[in-house]
């Protein structure tokens, strides 16, 4: 990280350089209602193809006061070039880690693959992202839009977005934590298909003030290609079949909207385990096992996110019950067991038992 | 996924220990690494490398003490009298501790005229048989860290970029 008097300028040169472009924008923003809050987003056409991870929030103005401002640029029908900056054309590496920028108050992140700059500006409650090309951004930016943004705002409001898959009821659910290949995604799927509500197979957001919340981040689903034959009914619904390097990707609101949960009380947190047992089975674990599971891809994956996220993910550990699923090869047999635990009282039983 | 390192319980993997006065003291090496207790262990993340890190036994114990600045002797005489162990096991275990943790940067020496914070007594959970300095490693994240090219830049930006793309930005 660039320390602050050093990234200072450069994110005000920015900030300053978007906030002059905002009037290239339409003026009437699209609403959404993110983690209780109210989100304004003003994007071009090009732009707002980013945005349909977001449709199952989308909002209507009700008087409620905006919480943040999104702005999104895409430079080529936008025609906004970026200044010159250590943070978009760094000639310096930062001293490691994914190599983001800050000043008080202030964040900026630049992916220079996908080509998308994330500027935050906390003390004015409005976030700014920058796309090189929205037309060639890889699938994960449409998967995940605006997640770095989320990811600061969260934490600006005692909350955190977390890489984790949820799935629930309305009356409680549960995080289901684990880095990729742990098995969340084929859990959530299956969950659903069971009859539980799918809040997430890979972000969510979680406000942890007062009992914790968890929160639609985005209605994406995916699955690993390898395991397509078994998702066939879903075929029509991928959006990026043709892309043999990408995993297949469609969004709940459109395949199962009757499933889509946004948002539910926290009752515990599943850490998965591939285990092939013939019937799965969920057993209390501990909170350092679930925070290992959880943390370090929650706070890896976000540049800046650091000391703050790592405190939030601990206090959940320790204000929910911790489990551990040790799945049998049968999506089906998985989905019953997560079904059985959402009962009345059930975590509580598996949590006593350990 | 082999066993953790346990430093005094068992054999230790050879590390050589290292001499230094019973007077140090240390601090967490802020940022980039930060740490939480929780449940009778603690987790460790190097946000600059993405390695993590758990420490348990007698090495979570002793935590809230190394990273307050307690010194090398006041750990020692807490977490021996916490275990009813032999003194000079555990000064000889904290010191290979030590030193693995400074190897990993997780501490570093606190600097001069820095006080000690205050910090909380041992764990006073029931003392049970001296379990030695759990420490373990995990590297399986840094792939992550990786998706930033930052390493590689050049004279002109970000190597992945055309000429095209540079005029773009």
């Amino acid at each position: 990280m660039i320390v602050a008097s050093d990234a200072a300028p450069e994110l005000s040169l920015l900030a300053a350089t978007l906030d002059k472009a905002v009037a290239r924008l339409p003026a009437a923003p699209r609403l959404y209602r993110v983690a209780g809050d109210l989100v304004a987003i003003r994007a071009g056409d090009r732009a707002a193809a980013l945005l349909e991870a977001f449709t199952p929030m989308r909002a209507n103005d009700d008087g409620d006061a905006v919480a943040l401002e999104v702005f999104i640029f895409d430079a080529v029908s936008d025609k906004l070039a970026l200044p010159a900056t250590a943070i978009t054309h760094r000639r310096v590496a930062p001293t490691g880690g994914l190599g983001a920028f800050a000043a008080p108050g202030a964040q900026a992140f630049f992916q220079p693959d996908a080509g998308v700059l994330s500027l935050f500006d906390a003390s004015r409650r409005r976030a700014y992202c920058w796309l090189r090309d929205s037309t060639a951004l890889p699938y994960y930016e449409f998967a995940a839009p605006l997640r770095h943004l989320l990811q600061w705002w969260m934490l600006s409001r005692g909350g955190a977005l977390l890489h984790s898959a949820a799935v629930g009821t309305p009356g409680g659910g549960v995080l289901i934590a684990g880095p990729s290949g742990s098995g969340k995604s084929t859990t959530a799927l299956a969950c659903q298909e069971a009859g539980l509500g799918f809040t997430s197979d890979d972000y969510v957001l979680v406000c942890c003030r007062g009992a914790p919340t968890v929160h639609m981040a985005y209605s994406t689903a995916k699955v690993v290609r390898e395991s397509l034959g078994a998702h066939d009914r879903y075929r029509r619904h991928f959006r990026n079949l043709e892309r043999s390097d990408e995993k297949p990707m469609m969004f709940m609101h459109e395949v199962a909207p009757q499933r889509v949960l946004r948002s539910f009380p926290l009752r515990a947190i599943v850490v998965p385990v591939v285990a092939q047992r013939s019937s799965t089975r969920i057993v209390a674990a501990s909170a350092a096992e679930v925070l290992r599971a959880l943390a370090p891809s929650s706070i890896l994956l976000f540049p800046l996110a650091g000391a703050m996220a790592f405190q939030r993910i601990a206090a959940l550990c320790r204000a929910v019950p911790c489990l551990r699923a040790e799945l049998s090869g049968d999506p089906h047999d998985v989905a019953g067991a997560f079904a059985r635990l959402l009962r009345q009282g059930a975590i509580a039983g598996v949590a006593a038992a350990a | 996924m082999p066993p953790p390192d346990i430093i005094g319980a068992r054999q230790v993997p050879a590390r050589a220990m290292i001499d230094s006065p019973s007077a140090a003291r240390y601090a967490l090496n802020q940022p980039p690494v930060v740490g939480e207790v929780i449940d009778g262990e603690v987790m460790v993340i190097n946000l600059d490398t993405g390695v993590y890190y758990s420490v348990t036994g007698a090495g979570a114990a002793a935590w809230p003490m190394l990273v307050a600045g307690a010194t090398r002797r006041e750990i020692t005489d807490r977490v021996a009298r916490h275990y009813g162990a032999d003194v000079a096991s555990v000064e000889r275990d904290l010191g290979t501790f030590i030193a693995r943790l400074a190897d990993e940067a997780i501490l570093r020496p606190r600097q001069e005229g820095v006080a000690a914070e205050p910090f909380d007594a041992v764990d006073p959970s029931p003392a049970v048989t001296y379990p030695g300095f759990g420490f373990e490693r995990y590297d399986d994240m840094q792939a992550l860290l990786v998706i930033d090219p930052v390493h590689e830049v050049g004279d002109f930006g970000w190597p992945s970029r055309s000429a095209d793309d540079s005029e773009k930005a």
